[in-house]
């Protein structure tokens, strides 16, 4: 039960995600786009897919499938940390870019904080079928 | 003196089943919906980005109280179910 509390509490904190990348979405849109958006929703997809399968896990009580999710949470930290270091070239070379970068940026990271949400839900669900923590266990998540 | 208050009887564990499961069933539609609508909430909003649109934004900002509804009903729940005061005595009993 306190398992299902945690995930009550990670899907609420996802949904507040959501409503920060809407809200940034309508500033975003009163600007023509700094460039073609290839990496946010590559990171989109990932993150709705981590949301998936933990969903998955916890309906089809398949705590093996949740390896992968913490896995693809490695993947969305590594396209966040290559977009800020893009986004930071480009407010470089032009300040007028600077308010567009920093906006896309706090998209990036919500997602990137909607997939850590995501990562929670499979731990959880991992050890309310197994009893296992595999929180601090790098196997999952590094290799 | 060292004898078991409660022993563990395979009657004694399905009324303990039988009190939980109703409840149980419930959390876990409630955590279904929420899952649900996160997801497409997510998706809404990575759509408004990508394909500019106010509507889908907007859409995905007024669903999200949806989720904190679950979420008082989910607290509410558990606030009335702990402690399980009515399965005691008949356990011990």
């Amino acid at each position: 039960m306190l398992a299902a509390s945690k995930l009550s509490s990670d899907l609420e904190r996802i949904g507040d995600q959501a409503v920060s990348i809407a809200r940034r979405s309508l500033i975003l849109m009163d600007e023509p786009p700094l460039k073609p958006l290839l990496d946010i929703p590559r990171m989109g997809a990932d993150v709705l897919a981590m949301i998936r399968g933990a969903t998955d896990a916890f309906v089809e009580i398949t705590p093996e499938k949740c390896a992968e999710i913490i896995k693809m949470d490695v993947r969305v930290d590594d396209i966040n940390r290559q977009l800020e270091r893009e986004l930071t070239c480009f407010m470089v070379e032009s300040p007028k870019t600077i308010t567009r970068a920093l906006n896309l940026m706090l998209v990036a990271r919500f997602f990137e904080r909607a997939a850590d949400h995501a990562k929670n839900i499979a731990e959880q669900v991992f050890y309310l079928y197994t009893g296992e923590d595999i929180r601090h266990e790098s196997e999952f998540s590094k290799n | 003196m060292n004898a078991p208050i409660l022993e563990a009887t395979e009657e004694k564990l399905e009324r303990v089943r039988s009190y939980f499961r109703g409840d149980l069933l419930v959390l876990r539609e409630t955590l279904l919906r929420m899952a649900s609508i996160a997801h497409t909430n997510l998706q809404l909003a990575l759509e408004s980005l990508v394909e500019r649109s106010a509507e889908k934004a907007k859409k995905a900002i007024q669903d999200d109280m949806e989720i904190d509804r679950l979420e008082v009903r989910w607290m509410s729940w558990s606030r009335d179910l702990w402690p399980p005061k009515p399965l005691w005595p008949s356990l011990v009993a």
